[in-house]
């Protein structure tokens, strides 16, 4: 009897060395004779560079060298466009991505203008300090929905109207059905920006080693493999004379996957000239500019239903913030596009967008990728039917639930992987009952609220549903070795950011071969140990490299078999793998040790047969022929304050379908931590810029982030959907938690102001803005 | 950033116009300043260290007067650049005769603030600048009473460094100045020069 691994709640393998801070983190590569990089960086958010002054920089003491963009002659070139405009018909694409460093002109505040390395980081940043920028101020672009105007300012002068892109998809004829419906509902909806705020800013060290003529470069990137494969094409290096090592991370959540950043090219590149390893790290302060970030979006839309709540169409007009540059194509706003439709039966949908460029730090994924702003429109449009025709919340949506028996389901439109949208599997009512369930919704609705009511206290509650399109190809691959110390080496090119890989990925080689989690050590984002893949995104770790994983562990199990068969003079067949030795079934005499096989499989003598390999190792790879689709339905029972109007928490649960869990344990903090960022996104985090572009407050003294004291335990259940689309059977569960919060939290405290005919159309929120909005509704009523 | 509003100045339109042109008397009622000079006609240029909390470096800034009717009314461009940011905009201030002995100063500003005072320092700027005005043109009140009338009780002494701030630490910690509506040329060139200073002094 084999012990099972896969699905067991087990303590991380990772934690004993990033509780006792024992774990790498790029800062904490410190090599012998490292120079210190800082930048100066543009306090306008639109300007012509008329002039750069770096004399007096150059002559600090301790200052090596003083770049703009015109010492990096031919290496200036405008970063690469990772994801390609979708094959949809009639698609306007403006392609225009960022530079390394500003050359004629600022297009966000922040922008970096000139980089300076010194023998300190101190001595760096008194030399930035020195460097005089005469920049020629331009009105600056920042609202979304002035951006196209006659008379807008442009961001990119050749870029008429700062039209990143136009997209139309439609499903079926939302115009034709229009006039048939019962009711028709229209809202603009609103949701702003905000910033990821990883634990762990961004930082590099890179390293040329001259002798060995090798690069050597430390990243918090999400991605080390595109990162290296881009630094040799750039460098002029071969792939194998680069490395990229992404350590132990501090949180990713997107940002941090935007290769190429103007500091992952320079910081290499100097290092080169200069034949010295070179470090930067940013601060926080840099973070609120240089990092990307998201979330800018204003939807017009419409919902069209029967009498009965059948949705009959859908019809949503949106403009999305592109940020000064749009190296990430339209990933954010297809995923908004596409995730509106969420776990509905919508059979008649019209979806249009325009990605605007604005003077404001450059936009990309941040954990939700924009499946927040399509969650958020088609939730408060479900509300606002429900109420209109009578319903509760949950109602209607048990109404629209795709049936279980409809999958796979198309949707008949492109999904950001550019393949169809179609939903491998899903069952959402079970989802939606279990929750209701668990927060005791019509209990509090029949009991608690008018108790609670009477006594003055001002309580709503909310339950709203969602998909997560996750674990999208392109491929992953992974690499299982026996050890001959009976250990399993288990390598992956994928980086890892707090996910728990280092357990998750042993769990799944410890199910195949039957050793324990502890005994798999577990490398991931080290391109000279795997050099193939594309990296940590769109909630697909688990699925593509996990299936990676499975897949090199059956491989290496099957040469284990095929070795000990002869070993033992038996038949494959009758052979078992069993706690770290393999043996004739029921006799334990014969049995031999992994580790004793391992070491037969690499002779001193004798040779290796034609068509064999030396070793127990395999290597695999997993290309999902397209996403997977994980769904969930967050509740939520909130207090409002009446005087402060801050809203507290009362009771949180989540119940989420990510096909088959592999570690329960590390799934409730994947979703705790999702809702975090939720409850942030929704009620604390706003980035305010003004009418120059100028980030108001740039700092966590004035950028609110949930505290421990606002998040509270995440209660919820798991119900599982096994997913054709791998062999595990898994889905994606990364942005889950962070998807559905906005919509949640609109509707808990439209509930609790139900007296008001209060509308909450945007997010995030804030005490001082509810209490806004609640005013204004009462003036107006 | 807008800013508008009026101050009643204790001497005649002539005497106050005369001092807003002075740059010996601008530097003592202006917080931080370390050089104010006239460049050419109708051009200042005010420079001051910064040194106060985490920030330091220098921030100077232009100062250029235009449509001037004397004694009645001028306009400003102002351009300030320093390590912690910058401000610009244009001003325009207008002198009344109240009564013989009384001129009242109307100001109107039109300012955009960028870089580190504004993504860090918003929160306070408003208070800040708000608070510099009242104490610059109190403080060259001050002045123009002592010029009018040297044996007056009032003995002007320019205001020290301290003094500026324990104003502000005192104004912001109100969270707003009793009359809002002091306001004048100080406060574009105060808020311009020397806003990052009050608001780490705070």
């Amino acid at each position: 009897m084999t012990t099972r691994y896969f699905g067991q709640r087990i303590r991380r393998n990772e934690d004993p060395r990033l509780l006792t801070g024992q774990a790498l983190f790029t800062d904490d590569v410190n090599l012998p004779g490292t120079l210190h990089v800082a930048f100066y960086r543009s306090d306008y958010a639109h300007g012509k560079i008329l002039s750069i002054n770096t004399e007096e920089a150059k002559k600090r003491p301790g200052v090596i060298g003083v770049y703009t963009a015109e010492d990096l002659g031919d290496y200036w070139q405008r970063g690469p466009l990772l994801v390609p405009p979708p094959p949809i018909k009639d698609i306007v694409f403006n392609e225009r991505t960022q530079v390394p460093l500003a050359k004629d002109k600022i297009c966000h505040a922040g922008e970096a203008v000139v980089m300076v390395v010194a023998e300190s980081r101190y001595i760096a940043e008194d030399a930035v300090e020195d460097i005089e920028v005469d920049i020629d101020f331009l009105d600056a672009v920042v609202d979304i929905e002035k951006a196209m105007a006659e008379d807008s300012p442009l961001v990119h002068e050749d870029i008429e109207k700062n039209i990143a892109a136009h997209v139309i998809q439609e499903k079926g004829n939302y115009s034709s059905i229009r006039d048939t419906a019962h009711t028709v509902i229209s809202r603009k909806f609103i949701y702003d920006r905000g910033t990821a705020a990883a634990m762990e800013n961004r930082g590099i060290v890179a390293n040329w080693d001259e002798r060995n003529q090798q690069l050597t470069v430390w990243d918090t990137t999400q991605a080390p493999i595109p990162i290296r494969n881009g630094l040799a094409g750039m460098l002029g290096l071969s792939q194998s004379q680069v490395r990229v090592i992404a350590p132990f991370i501090g949180g990713g959540f997107g940002p941090k996957i935007m290769m190429f950043y103007p500091e992952e090219v320079l910081i290499p590149w100097v290092s080169k000239k200069l034949k010295r390893p070179v470090k930067w790290i940013e601060d926080r302060e840099e973070n609120f500019f240089s990092t990307t970030q998201e979330r800018g979006q204003v939807h017009e839309a419409e919902i069209a239903v029967a009498e009965d709540g059948k949705i009959l169409g859908i019809r949503d007009t949106f403009i999305h913030d592109a940020g000064a540059y749009a190296p990430y194509g339209l990933t954010v706003p297809i995923n908004s596009q596409c995730t509106l439709l969420g776990c509905y039966d919508v059979p008649n949908y019209y979806s249009e967008f325009t990605a605007v460029f604005t003077n404001k730090p450059i936009v990309t994924p941040y954990r939700g990728a924009g499946r927040q702003h399509g969650v958020f429109v088609m939730e408060r449009l479900l509300d606002l039917a429900a109420q209109k025709l009578g319903m509760t919340p949950v109602e209607i949506r048990s109404k629209n639930f795709i049936p279980q028996d409809a999958f796979p389901y198309n949707n008949e439109i492109i999904y950001q992987d550019f393949s169809p949208l179609v939903y491998d599997s899903g069952n959402y009512e079970p989802a939606l009952r279990r929750a209701v369930e668990l927060i005791e919704y019509d209990k509090f609705v029949k009991e608690e609220q008018p108790r609670l009511l009477q006594e003055g206290k001002r309580v709503g509650i909310g339950v709203v549903s969602y998909v997560e399109g996750t674990g999208i190809g392109p491929y992953e691959g992974a690499k299982v070795t026996i050890d001959p110390s009976g250990k399993v080496n288990l390598v992956t090119g994928i980086g890892t950011q707090g996910q728990g890989h280092f357990t998750s990925f042993a769990q799944i080689v410890s199910e195949v071969l039957d050793v324990p989690v502890q005994d798999v050590r577990v490398v991931t984002g080290d391109t000279l140990e795997f050099g193939w893949g594309a990296g940590t995104f769109a909630s697909r770790g688990a699925v593509v490299a996990g299936s990676a994983c499975h897949e090199a562990a059956l491989m290496v199990k099957k040469k284990i078999h095929k070795l000990a068969s002869e070993i033992l003079e038996a038949s494959e067949d009758d052979l078992e793998i069993s706690g770290g030795s393999v043996q004739v079934k029921g006799v334990p005499d014969s049995a031999i040790s992994l580790g004793e096989l391992a070491a037969k499989a690499n002779p001193l003598r004798g040779a290796v047969k034609p068509g064999t390999e030396p070793g127990l190792e395999a290597t695999s790879y997993f290309g999902p022929s397209r996403g997977t689709t994980a769904s969930g339905v967050h509740a939520i029972i909130v207090s409002v304050d009446p005087e402060t109007f801050l809203v507290n928490i009362e009771k949180y649960i989540v119940v989420h379908d990510c096909g088959r869990v592999i570690n329960p344990m590390i799934l409730d903090g994947q979703i705790q931590g999702g809702v975090a960022q939720g409850i942030g996104n929704a009620f604390y985090e706003q980035l305010f810029f003004d009418e120059n572009g100028q980030l108001l407050n740039a700092s966590f003294m004035d950028y609110l982030l949930p505290t421990s004291l606002d998040v509270p335990k995440i209660e919820g259940d798991h119900i599982e959907t096994p997913s054709p689309l791998n062999p595990l059977g898994v889905k994606g569960a990364g942005e889950a938690g962070s998807i559905p919060v906005g919509a949640l939290y609109a509707q808990a405290i439209e509930n609790a102001f139900h007296d008001c005919d209060l509308e909450i159309l945007e997010i995030p929120l804030s005490p001082n803005r509810l209490y806004e909005i609640v005013s204004k509704t009462k003036t107006q009523g | 950033m807008k800013l508008e509003g009026e101050f009643t100045f204790k001497g005649s339109r002539e005497e106050v116009w005369d001092l807003l042109q002075d740059p010996d008397v601008l530097i003592t009622a202006l917080p931080g300043a370390k050089k104010m000079e006239k460049t050419a006609e109708d051009k200042y240029e005010a420079e001051m260290e910064v040194k106060v909390g985490p920030v330091s470096g220098s921030f100077s800034s232009t100062i250029e007067l235009s449509d001037k009717v004397e004694p009645e009314s001028y306009k400003m461009v102002v351009n300030g650049k320093g390590k912690s940011g910058f401000v610009k905009g244009k001003a325009s201030i207008s002198l009344d005769e109240k009564s013989e002995n009384e001129t009242l100063m109307k100001y109107c500003a039109d300012l955009q603030v960028g870089g580190k005072l504004a993504s860090v320092g918003q929160r306070l700027l408003d208070t800040v600048g708000k608070s510099m005005a009242r104490q610059s043109l109190e403080s060259m009140n001050a002045a123009l009473e002592h010029q009018i009338d040297p044996r007056a009780k009032t003995e002007y002494i320019p205001p020290s460094q301290v003094k500026f701030a324990v104003g502000v630490a005192r104004d912001v910690a109100e969270d707003s100045v009793k009359n809002p509506m002091f306001w004048g040329i100080m406060t574009i060139i105060g808020v311009g020069v020397a806003a990052v200073i009050w608001y780490f002094v705070k």
